[in-house]
């Protein structure tokens, strides 16, 4: 069975390859069909593999060819097939599905349709690439990969330079990123001599690391999961990734590479958990981003920028996860979350296209009246983010305040604040969205509509996903109770660290109903506030309040970075330009400049029209050296 | 006998060409280039991996100074010829669209400095490698100086010429210095190395210094770079090709060839510095590509950075250092001749190379634009492009002798991208404008010619292998010797 999980991969290669070199005169229909139609293939191989991994959790190396060996360093790109790889490859695979389709009818008026599902033909390939690779350097093949697709497709629309600058800094602050996983490869390398998962955590061949080595590699790899993940500091470029189309932050910018940094960690668990200080920067990183990120989704008012900033609030969740050793709870957090978010921004872009392009929530409201069934399923996505039961939010989210509970108080309260903030600003924006009066112009009113069955369909299946993802990780308390395992952290124990709780069932309890308690709270303070006192949202000029405008401008982090660090490099750029290089490197060589010159005029004489006579004579003698003494 | 006819070959077609007058000249050193690189082709093919030395041609010459006609290629040598005879092709095949003054004599010219680096990618005699590192300097100076447009020329030429010259007497000092503590009197490679191995640690270092000197003006690096982007402007297109992709390689590959395995305690014990200077190099010539806004100065201030970290990485003295700075070299080489053949069809067009004017040519020629594409994200190192595999190894050599000084160099990865794609964007993407509007499609040649270097840039970045198994072994010989 293993030895198909090359197909998983190759399929949509093929459809890119042929998209991009064959596919000039098809009909769009037909590139849609071929494009999402090799991601099923993948969806329906992985299953495959899937079903035959839920009775062995062995992993399996699956070579594909050789690539890398210089000395100690061997890497092939080969597949590794385990627990942690194929359930990543179910979600990304039909996720990805899902939202092929969907892109369909979105982008049908795009006069770049093709080149869009070539892109994300190539996105799935490397984001497989990314979870299959059997070592750290074949990880970061992957990891790269997505991140030109990201830059390809935030910058989708390549005429407006806006789009541009928003896919130069993604790629920008993930090469920061890139730099310490590049690093951290170097020294794992160095002091362990291999990069292969095989002989770092199966086989154990690998050389053993000092604490302190550890603690950098972890903290390096890290540094990499920070700029693909979007953690603090290296988060500013996701919410200006929603400059791509919507199918593109529901499918790279919120389901699965942005979860890639979660992955990393999860694989390399072995060294978080010997590493107390990697994990306390992980824990905190996260900690302060999903507080961070929740904070900021208050205040805005463009549909998908909401969503951006809760993207990257979730991702924070996750890694107060990692943070605590909870492993095989930030995976269930990022599967349930790639559900409901996928949800959420394909419903949202549902909306856009409803609204003619509008993105922000003054202009709309009322429309569950026109689109039914975007409006129930992304009903059913707010709730199941804001974490209310039993959707699938709840469950994932639930664990992981439960872990903090055992392990930090400080940690679980700030959870819990960032969780009931979650609740409130998600409230806020579906009922901006979607009740009260429309308050946009009677143009866009005239021709709001629900949108084909193409971009609905994905829709219900990812809120009947939503509404039951959860139960693959079931409470343990209550679980225990009622005799139904954790399937979820069963089944991901050999592949990556499990934490295991030892509150009892009643605890378990209570905090599940202070959690839902805290939630419905929440949410009922946004309808009180937002659809019974009707309360709108301020137009921009209207803001007074300090911190209002602290987090409507996102903290100024993105103006801090600019002066801080954008416009000084630059500045050093030009001054070195401008005066250490001409004045000072070069002033230094005018002596010998100004012999040059002298002696230039001696050499002048050489040229006029004696080249040949020079060529040759140098020529000759040196064919004549060659062959006399042959 | 047949590394004989690599070195030989382009040196009777410098003749050739004179002779065969302009009509013929382009034709004749074409078949040449290509004549050249299915020798290459038979060489690699009829080296036997693991063994080293093998091809050998040993006459002697002056036996009274020991020195020989001693050529032999190793894995080492055999993928600077590979380089040598990829890039060679396409700078001929280049250089024949544009019409030129005296084609007979600019053919001849790019002929022999082929020639003489053949020479020296071959050399198994220390002063034979000094003779054709500094042969190949007197051509490339006439192809700037004549066929090239500048108003200093005479400065920008001179200062290039008597810049590099003089960097290569310390080496041909230090080469003397250890000649001279030879017991056989021998300038061989192989006795070289033995007697510049037996010197004390401090002599070792100055010997190295000296010869790093010459490198560094050559590479080159900071501080002793400021002859290169104004020589590279002004070169034709054709001569920048000839002195990025090719010329500059005889320094990296210097360092492998002479330095490691003749000075080993010299660069144990002072290398630090040299590889300080290079990474420093590094980040000073990423900083001078931001400040450009020009796209042929671009290009020459990357050179400047991808070749500090080859000279850092190689200076490491380590497989993967050495194995990474090896496949850079050929990657950079193919790269180069991409990206400067980019300036010679934006300025065919445009008669400009000035990255603000530009704009939008992706609405007008998707194509050219996906071909640019792909030959930047070569430069910024994206897996699966030739130039990931080299810098990744590079960084990983280097982190073994200093964590820091990778560090540093991987700056590299964040401002080449920044740089890159602020000159990709500001000259592809965008609305088109006037100047661009009318922007006219690539020509066959033109389409052949990139699709050509974008094969090999992701050939190589996806199946480096073979390139691996032609160097190892003779890389290993040269760590254990």
């Amino acid at each position: 069975m293993e030895s198909l999980v090359s197909l998983v991969p190759l399929f949509p290669l093929v459809s890119f390859l042929y998209i991009t070199f064959v596919g000039k005169g098809l009909s769009k229909n037909l590139i849609g069909m071929i494009s999402s139609g090799s991601v099923l293939l993948s969806f329906l191989t992985a299953a495959t593999i899937f079903g035959s991994r839920l009775h062995s959790s062995d992993a399996v190396i699956v070579p594909v060819f050789d690539w890398i060996s210089s000395g100690d360093l061997n890497v092939g790109i080969r597949f590794l097939v385990d627990p942690l790889s194929s359930i990543y490859l179910m979600f990304i695979t039909g996720v990805g599905f899902l939202i092929h389709v969907y892109s369909i009818g979105y982008m049908h008026e795009d006069e770049g349709f093709n080149r869009f599902f070539a892109y994300l033909n190539l996105f799935v390939f490397f984001m497989l690439i990314l979870v299959l690779g059997d070592s750290y350097l074949t990880m970061f093949v992957g990891w790269e990969g997505v991140g030109l697709c990201s830059f390809l497709l935030i910058g989708f629309w390549s005429k407006d330079m806006k789009n541009n600058d928003a896919a130069k800094k993604a790629f920008i602050m993930n090469r920061i990123g890139d730099l310490g996983f590049i690093l951290g490869m170097c020294l794992l390398f160095f002091q362990a001599g291999t990069l292969n998962y095989d002989e770092l955590f199966i086989s154990r061949t690998a050389g053993i690391l000092s604490s302190e080595t550890t603690t950098w590699v972890a903290v390096l790899l890290f540094i990499g999961a920070m700029g693909k993940s979007a953690q603090i500091p290296l988060h500013t470029w996701l919410p200006d990734a929603m400059a791509g189309p919507t199918p593109v932050s529901a499918l790279i910018h919120a389901a699965t590479m942005v979860t890639a940094g979660i992955y990393m960690v999860a694989r390399s668990s072995e060294f978080f958990a010997s590493s107390e200080t990697a994990s306390q920067i992980v824990l905190w990183a996260g900690m302060l981003t999903a507080l961070m990120g929740a904070t900021i989704a208050l205040t805005q008012n463009d549909i998908k920028k909401v969503l951006a900033y809760s993207t990257v609030s979730q991702l924070g969740f996750m890694f107060i996860a990692l943070g605590m050793g909870a492993y095989t709870t930030a995976v269930f957090h990022v599967i349930t979350h790639a559900f409901f978010k996928a949800l959420l921004f394909l419903g949202s872009g549902s909306v856009i296209h409803a609204m003619g392009g509008e993105q922000d929530i003054r202009r709309m409201g009322g429309l569950k009246n026109h689109m039914k069934t975007t409006h129930l399923t992304f009903l059913i996505g707010t709730i199941a983010i804001s974490g209310i039961p039993p959707l699938a939010g709840f469950f994932s989210k639930d664990q992981i305040i439960a872990v903090a509970f055992e392990q930090n108080i400080v940690v679980f309260v700030l959870a819990t604040v960032a969780s009931a903030l979650t609740a409130f600003y998600m409230f806020r924006l579906y009922i901006l969205t979607f009740h009260g009066k429309f308050r946009g112009t009677h143009e866009q009113e005239h021709h709001l509509h629900e949108s084909p069955a193409v971009m609905t369909v994905p829709l219900v299946v990812l809120a009947v996903l939503s509404v039951v993802g959860g139960f693959m990780g079931f409470p343990h308390g209550a679980g225990h109770a009622m005799h139904i395992p954790h399937w979820l952290d069963h089944f991901l124990e050999t592949s990556t660290g499990v934490y295991e709780p030892m509150m009892s069932a009643g605890t378990e309890a209570i905090l599940m109903v202070v959690a839902t308690l805290v939630a419905v709270a929440s949410l009922w303070y946004a309808w009180r506030i937002y659809k019974v006192n009707n309360t709108r949202a301020l137009e921009d000029s209207e803001i007074r309040g300090g911190w209002h405008k602290l987090l409507l401008n996102k903290y100024w982090i993105d103006e801090l970075y600019d002066s801080a660090i954008r416009k000084p490099l630059d500045a050093i750029s030009h001054f070195t330009a401008r005066w250490t290089e001409p004045k000072v490197v070069d002033g230094a060589v005018d002596g010998a400049g100004n012999l040059a010159r002298n002696m230039g005029s001696q050499l002048r004489k050489l040229q006029n029209g004696r080249m040949y006579i020079y060529i040759a004579s140098m020529v000759i003698a040196l064919i004549a050296m060659l062959i006399w003494k042959t | 006998m047949l590394t004989l006819l690599i070195i030989l070959m382009p040196l009777l077609l410098s003749l050739g060409v004179m002779v065969a007058g302009p009509s013929l000249a382009r034709r004749v050193a074409q078949g040449g280039s290509i004549a050249g690189l299915l020798l290459t082709l038979a060489a690699v093919f009829q080296y036997q991996t693991g063994n080293t030395a093998q091809l050998t041609f040993h006459q002697p010459w002056m036996q009274n100074l020991g020195i020989s006609f001693h050529f032999t290629l190793d894995g080492i040598s055999l993928v600077l010829l590979l380089l040598t005879n990829i890039c060679a092709p396409f700078i001929i095949w280049i250089a024949g669209r544009r019409e030129m003054r005296n084609p007979h004599i600019f053919y001849s010219l790019v002929l022999l400095m082929l020639a003489g680096m053949t020479g020296c990618f071959a050399a198994a005699d220390g002063f034979l490698f000094y003779l054709f590192y500094e042969i190949s300097l007197i051509p490339i100076f006439f192809i700037a100086h004549v066929w090239g447009q500048a108003e200093n020329k005479n400065y920008v030429t001179l200062k290039f010429f008597i810049y590099t010259l003089f960097g290569s007497l310390f080496m041909l000092l230090s080469l003397i210095y250890v000649y001279l503590h030879t017991p056989e009197n021998s300038f061989a490679l192989d006795a070289l190395y033995r007697a510049g191995s037996s010197l004390s640690g401090p002599e070792q270092g100055l010997v190295f210094a000296g010869i790093f000197l010459a490198f560094a003006v050559k590479m080159p690096v900071f501080p002793f770079h400021t002859w290169q982007p104004s020589t590279y402007d002004m070169a034709p297109t054709a001569g920048t090709m000839l002195l990025a992709a090719i010329m500059l390689k005889m320094a990296t590959y210097g360092l492998i060839r002479l330095v490691l395995p003749m000075v080993p305690e010299g660069v144990e014990d002072y290398g630090s510095w040299a590889i300080a200077l290079s990474v420093v190099s590094v980040v000073y010539a990423s900083a001078m590509a931001i400040a450009q806004k020009r796209y042929k100065l671009l290009i020459a201030y990357s050179s400047i950075a991808h070749v500090g970290i080859i000279s850092a990485g190689v200076l490491s003295g380590n497989t993967q250092g050495i194995q990474g700075g090896l496949i850079e070299m050929l990657s950079h080489g193919i790269l180069a001749v991409g990206l400067f053949y980019v300036y010679d069809i934006l300025t065919s067009r445009l008669n400009s190379d000035d990255m603000h004017a530009m704009g939008g040519i992706r609405e007008v020629n998707p194509l050219f634009t996906f071909l640019f594409f792909i030959i930047v994200m070569g430069s910024v190192a994206l897996p699966f492009t030739s130039g990931f595999v080299g810098e990744f190894l590079l960084l990983a050599g280097l982190a073994q002798s200093s964590m820091i000084a990778a560090a540093i160099a991987g700056l590299s990865v964040i401002l080449g991208a920044l740089y890159m794609l602020r000159a990709f964007q500001r000259m592809f993407l965008g609305t088109p404008n006037a100047l661009t509007q009318g922007f006219q499609s690539l020509n066959s040649t033109e389409k052949t010619i990139l699709i050509l270097i974008v094969i090999l840039v992701i050939g190589i970045g996806i199946y480096p292998k073979p390139l691996f198994d032609l160097t190892a072994g003779s890389v290993n010989a040269l760590l254990t010797r």
